[in-house]
């Protein structure tokens, strides 16, 4: 497997060499822009002449052959990056596969899965019964899909983050097996294979990775569902220090009724330094042979109908310390740990939808015709076409950007990215899937085609693995976070002006300039293709517009942000807008670089989703600049206020009298 | 510049690049130092592993040159052995060919491959001997040859069989390491073969790859004519290679039957045609007939007046690369009503519509020409057939009447400029090159 070791990116791997580059650019700008890239390709060659480099025609990448010390240990997070007004260049050089063979390989394994999904698998069926056969699931593990980023040596295809969104795509076409999967691998046994001791994952992995044992993951309770913290289950030590009793209830637990190896969080009651008794959450694998584990019956739900969701109690069950995963006390880090690695495929999962059902209403819209003209010539519906176009587009870049940027470091730091990948992409599943229906009309809404099951199956996506609302918070919060750390000093200078006049002066240009949306000197125009200069710029002057804006509400709320929520979510709002233009902007200038088929509609799908995402842009910022007296938030927090005053809706009926 | 200077400059790097210096006899440039050279026959033969060779005299007189010159094989020579061997061994063929492709036009382009590059191998392995010590002599002439012959042979489209060639010129000697030699063209015959050979690759679409650098940067190292070329080549070539909307398979398949699928999804504009092959049997002759036709042409056939005649005609030529297809048509009339200017002077009329939802049918709205609708006539159908004759068109609308019934009752002229004679053949330069008339 020499492929999967070869690094993904040319200069990101080559950190140090990037200082030195940037003094080339003055160079570089006397060469036509066209041939650019290949002139990075020569000089990354030049200073690295020591190392087995091989020249990527397209100047994007270097091959650097396997070393422990060859994946940097870990990056700096570009979305944070963005809140503090920085923006990492790097990442409009969409990273790629470090050869055309390794493309070819992937699609070799991808090849037979989808061939299962088109021909072996019934999903209506599935979706009737609520169930997926037995059948079904032993030769989906066969193909190894219950392991899919399990190592190789214990029985898994050791597939890295790119080739498991790859593969996302695929298992998406039926929802019920690809919610099954995510259930098993991407949360369900992801606590050993990334927090598991050596010995867990030798006893523990083998089985799951082969579909022998099936995983869950169980954390939601009745009392706590974003909230991980406030669980209620609670683990206590025996007497003799080796055993662990587990009591309470956990519900909504996919495969809960079908797992046999359980990753539960509970409370577990430890000292701490100062002798405090406190209570932390652990976590634990827990074998359904341990006993006194009891699922409820399966939930009968909207979509995803086929995957087994139930509650699942533990009465007293015993479980030995080796099974605690990670240390005692531990088990909150690693529960977010696992929800934020397992984000990231969502995006590639939706654009895999998208796309078949974008092509099954292409089909329609090409056959059918009313009033003598076909539906494909009516400009209502090519817009509709356009805009699920775009979306999908957007969301597949944004999907492997942040797969590839996982892929190229030891440890990365993408958590943030890959929640936004998750927010854009689960809404955009949503509404691409409705704007399907309604170009089928009637016939969508029948529940002899497909159609209306991906509606139903798309609902949850906004919903599971953190509702969109928490991970606006948490995009918005974590990027507030580390803007915060480095503009204490400003925070605290601002908050002195008289001592401080340049500071003043400063501040007063951000009052009076009207700054918010001026282009900066980031010259991101020279990182792309020429052709794409105007999004480029477009991108460049959000970004700068975004700082200013993070800056102001810093200043201006201090802690306080956190209460902002309609603020935040216009600040979450915006850093997926600026990643996904991000994304789009690198790929597409990569298409065109090397002339990739149809690279001029790549060219149009990211020049529309740039000036949309730019006006986007253009009105959250405006609305955070107005506050939230002029903006409305404060209306409509009163109007639900009122609300909640009056239990429910509280105006007066239309026809009543006074 | 006095002579010394020179002399420093053009005998830097000596000692860390000795087969150049060796080589160098061979060039026009340094045959005036070639009395300096025989100094280090040690490490010459640690690097080649000569043994008992008396190097000196090898490359001082011009006897053994012209020796060396005469034994050169010819590309042909070598290819025949091939040929040869390949056809009386079996166990070769079943040995080599553990991973042949099913499909034959694969097949036919692997073992062409195979043949072509097993020559170029044996060649270079013939003339890697101790005595020719990295000079290949002859190998432009052998090179000349190859490219000739490569279009005959059918590997002119194949990647792999260039580089074959390119792995002929014999690697490190020909890099230029000092000013003059960077200046002045650096062994200009091999140059001009390596450029040659580049531009043959350029006409024949065929876009050098990652190794292919690799292999020249090797020989005539990073900076000079040759890669830099191959570099223009990689970088645009790949950006032009998608450009085409027809695009079509990097080597076409011999089979009539696929080309014609091939021809008839290249010129059939309906986004619903569908394409059916029908085979026929006439009497003892077996053919097959590609037709394209789609719902709306159907529906068009159906509404067509009994009385009024279709014409199939042909035939006309649509050229896939270097292949010529000839397909048919099945036309009728043009309604004229369609094609006429409103008569009614609109500019009276701008602010008063009527909508679709207004009355059943609008009078206002005047139907639009489909696609099939040309002014000079609508066409209901397309076809190839496998031989080109009236016979196999009669076939053809016999076929047709399956699927519309209205056919039956319609008469149909074959007004067909008589496709025997115009018959074209598919397969031979020559004839293709006689046959390209611009298009009118």
């Amino acid at each position: 497997m020499m492929a999967h070791r070869v690094l993904k990116f040319s200069k990101r791997n080559l950190s140090q060499l990037l200082s030195r580059r940037n003094n080339l650019v003055s160079f570089e700008k006397a060469l036509p822009s066209i041939l650019r890239f290949e002139f990075h390709t020569s000089v990354v060659k030049k200073q690295e002449s020591k190392e087995v480099v091989t020249q990527g025609e397209e100047g994007h990448y270097v091959e650097r052959h396997d070393d422990a010390s060859g994946k940097p240990k870990t990056n700096i997070p570009f979305v944070k990056e963005l809140f503090m007004g920085r923006f990492d260049k790097e990442m409009l050089l969409f990273p790629q596969l470090s050869s055309p063979e390794e493309y070819d390989h992937l699609n070799e394994i991808v090849a037979p899965v989808e061939r299962f999904f088109s021909e072996v698998v019934d999903s209506k069926q599935i979706d009737v019964d609520g169930k997926i056969p037995e059948e079904i699931l032993r030769q989906l593990g066969e193909l190894g899909l219950f392991g899919m980023q399990v190592p190789e040596e214990y029985g898994g295809l050791a597939l890295d983050a790119t080739k498991f969104a790859r593969l996302a795509e695929v298992t998406a076409l039926d929802g019920a097996i690809a919610v099954t999967l995510a259930g098993h691998q991407s949360i369900g046994l992801k606590g050993i294979l990334i927090a598991g001791t050596d010995e867990q994952k030798q006893k523990y992995l083998p089985k799951l990775a082969t579909g022998e044992h099936m995983a869950a993951f169980c954390l939601t309770e009745p009392s706590s569902g974003s909230d991980a913290a406030s669980i209620q289950t609670r683990a206590t030590l025996s007497e003799d220090g080796k055993t662990f009793y587990l009591n309470g209830g956990k519900i909504w637990i996919t495969n809960g009724g079908i797992a046999d190896i359980f990753t539960v969080f509970a409370k577990t009651e430890i000292t701490d330094q100062n002798g405090q008794k406190q209570d932390k959450i652990t976590a634990f694998i827990v074998e359904r042979e341990f006993g006194g584990v009891t699922s409820g019956k399966p939930e009968d739900k909207l979509g995803i109908r086929g995957s087994n969701t139930c509650e699942v109690h533990f009465d007293n069950t015993p479980i030995p310390v080796e099974n605690v995963i990670g240390e005692v006390g531990g088990g909150f880090k690693i529960a977010m740990n696992i929800l934020n690695s397992g984000r990231f495929s969502m995006g590639s999962s939706g654009a895999g939808i998208l796309k078949k059902l974008i092509g099954y209403t292409a089909e329609h819209a090409i056959q059918r015709s009313q009033f003598e003209t076909k539906l494909k010539d009516f400009q209502l519906i090519k817009k509709k076409f356009a805009k699920m176009a775009v979306t999908t587009y957007a969301m597949e870049s944004m999907a492997y950007l942040t797969a590839l940027t996982l892929d190229s470091y030891e440890e990365p730091d993408a958590s943030v990215e890959a929640a936004m990948v998750k927010i854009f992409s689960s809404e955009g599943c949503w509404d691409c899937a409705s704007e399907c229906l309604q170009i089928l009309g009637g016939l969508g809404y029948m529940k002899t085609y497909p159609y209306e099951r991906y509606l139903r199956d798309a609902r949850i996506l906004m919903i599971f693995e953190g509702t969109n609302e928490i991970l606006r918070l948490f995009t918005s919060l974590m990027g507030m976070q580390y803007a915060g750390k480095e503009l204490k000093e400003f925070a605290k200078k601002a908050a002195d002006p008289l001592n401080n006049p340049g500071l003043l002066l400063e501040a007063l240009k951000m009052k009076f300039g009207r700054q918010s949306k001026s282009k900066g000197n980031l010259r991101l125009h020279e990182e792309v293709h020429p052709s794409l200069q105007v999004q480029a710029d477009q991108l460049e002057e959000s970004v700068n517009g975004f700082h200013l804006a993070v800056r102001k509400l810093l200043i201006k709320h201090g802690v306080k942000i956190k209460d902002e929520q309609l603020q935040l979510e216009r600040i979450s709002n915006i850093a997926i807008d600026l990643y996904a233009m991000t994304a789009c902007i690198g790929r597409t200038s990569r298409s065109i670089c090397i002339g990739l088929k149809n690279c001029d509609h790549e060219k149009t799908l990211t020049r529309v989703f740039c000036d949309d995402a730019y006006a986007r842009i253009d009105k959250n910022l405006a609305e955070i600049e107005k506050g939230a007296q002029l903006n409305g938030d404060e209306l409509t927090c009163q109007i639900a206020d009122t609300i909640f005053e009056n239990h429910g809706y509280a105006a007066t009926h239309p026809l009543a009298h006074s | 510049m006095s002579w010394c200077v020179l002399q420093r400059l053009l005998s830097r790097n000596y000692n860390t690049c000795l087969p150049r210096k060796v080589y160098r006899s061979y060039s026009y440039v340094s045959y005036l130092f070639s009395n300096n050279n025989f100094y280090q026959c040690d490490t010459l033969k640690n690097i080649y592993k000569i043994s008992n060779v008396n190097l000196t005299r090898k490359f001082s007189t011009t006897k053994t040159c012209t020796q060396q010159i005469k034994a050169t094989h010819s590309f042909d020579e070598f290819y025949t052995a091939v040929e040869e061997s390949n056809a009386s061994l079996e166990d070769l063929k079943i040995f080599k060919f553990l991973n042949l492709s099913d499909n034959p036009t694969e097949r036919d382009i692997q073992i062409k491959r195979w043949m072509f590059v097993e020559a170029v191998d044996l060649y270079v392995e013939k003339t890697t001997t101790p005595q020719a010590a990295g000079l290949r002599r002859g190998h432009i002439e052998f090179l000349t040859q190859a490219l000739g012959r490569m279009k005959e042979l059918g590997v002119a489209r194949d990647i792999e069989c260039y580089k074959a060639l390119i792995k002929v010129f014999p690697p490190d000697i020909m890099v230029p390491m000092t000013l003059m030699q960077m200046e002045f063209y650096h062994y200009p015959k091999q140059q001009e073969k390596a450029m040659e050979l580049l531009e043959q690759m350029e006409d024949n679409a065929v876009i050098p790859d990652q190794e292919t650098r690799d292999l020249l940067t090797a020989r005539f190292g990073p900076k000079g004519h040759v890669v830099r070329r191959v570099r223009k080549m990689i970088y645009w070539l790949r950006k032009f290679q998608n450009t085409n909307p027809y695009k079509l398979p990097h080597h076409l398949p011999n089979d009539p039957l696929e080309l014609a699928l091939l021809a008839l999804k290249k010129i059939s504009v309906d986004l619903e045609n569908e394409i059916k092959v029908f085979n026929v049997t006439e009497g003892n002759l077996k053919f097959f007939i590609a037709s394209a036709q789609s719902p709306m042409q159907c529906e068009m056939i159906k509404n067509h007046p009994v009385g009024a005649p279709m014409y199939v005609e042909g035939g006309f030529r649509v050229w896939l690369r270097d292949k010529c297809q000839t397909y048919f048509i099945l036309r009728a009339d043009s309604d004229s009503k369609l094609f006429e200017l409103p008569t009614e002077d609109k500019h009276e009329n701008l602010d008063d519509f009527e909508t679709m939802f207004d009355a059943e049918k609008p009078k206002d709205l005047t139907p639009k020409p489909n696609i099939h609708q040309q002014e000079d006539g609508t066409i209901l159908g397309m076809c190839i057939t496998e031989n080109a004759t009236k016979d196999s068109l009669i076939s053809w609308i016999r076929c047709l009447q399956d699927a519309n019934p209205n056919l039956s009752n319609i008469p149909i002229v074959f007004t067909l400029r008589s496709p025997e004679e115009e018959k074209i053949a598919i397969e031979g330069d020559k004839d293709i090159n006689e046959d390209i008339v611009p298009a009118s």
